[in-house]
């Protein structure tokens, strides 16, 4: 193959596999422990744990007893539990076949910020 | 030890004593037989945490007590919640004994790493509770 030919090679781009595992994320915001293999990106891990340990704390600064936290999300389901040093954080995919429980189920408006 | 590697450290300790105890959750879990695919699901997750979590502590405490065998002792005798609900109850009741004998010993680790943060003699932290292993 030539030059232009290598140039105007079509990538393809295959999904990303969704991660799979837990983490536990303490109030400062740092992993301190994970299940998850190295090639999940660290960042979006404290990203995620970030969000979560948010929503806990304004639970809290809002009186609301918050102790556990469901987030559905169509093909990843994310589970937290408030401890604590900080929170454990699940993340599971699902497909989307697979049915939600309607009770007990939590889900945190979308942040436009 | 610096101050600040024994907060580092604290804070492990404490972090694995909160798993320590959902743990103990789980056990209810199954002791209840009230448990749902996922909850066996974050039950082996758990695990895998407890026992990455106890790796980080014993090498920054290097702690005899309690024994690192006894806590993956447990753990291993735990596979599922499945195999927990239909254990008869004096093997759940003995299970739930030694996860608080474990828990006990725990505390007593966190409380002592406690009392060498709050003094200024942090420094000798390593020798404090590795004196307990060497006896």
């Amino acid at each position: 193959m030539g030059i232009i030919g290598k140039l105007f090679k079509r990538q393809i781009l295959v999904p990303k596999k969704l991660p799979a595992g837990s983490f536990v994320i303490s109030r400062r915001g740092e992993i301190l422990v994970s299940t998850f293999t190295l090639g999940v990106s660290q960042p979006v891990l404290i990203g995620i744990g970030g969000v979560v340990m948010r929503a806990f704390t304004r639970a809290e600064e809002s009186g609301v007893p918050l102790h556990q936290l469901e987030v559905y999300y169509g093909a990843l389901r994310v589970t937290a539990k408030r401890t604590r040093v900080g929170a454990i954080v699940f993340l599971t995919p699902q497909s989307a076949f697979e049915k939600k429980p309607e009770s007990e189920t939590t889900t945190i408006p979308r942040s436009h910020d | 030890m610096t101050k600040k590697k024994v907060e580092k450290v604290l804070e492990q300790v404490e972090s694995f004593l909160e798993c320590w105890k959902q743990f103990n959750h789980y056990l209810g879990l199954a002791h209840a037989k009230k448990f749902k695919p996922e909850d066996e699901a974050h039950f082996l997750e758990l695990k895998s945490l407890i026992v990455q979590q106890l790796e980080f502590v014993f090498a920054a405490i290097e702690s005899g007590c309690p024994p690192k065998e006894d806590v993956l002792n447990l753990i291993s005798g735990a596979p599922s919640l499945r195999f927990l609900s239909e254990l008869p109850e004096q093997s759940l009741r003995a299970l739930e004994s030694q996860w608080h004998k474990i828990y006990i010993a725990w505390l007593s680790v966190l409380g002592q790493l406690k009392v060498h943060y709050q003094s200024d003699d942090s420094k000798s932290i390593l020798g404090g509770i590795l004196k307990g292993k060497k006896e």
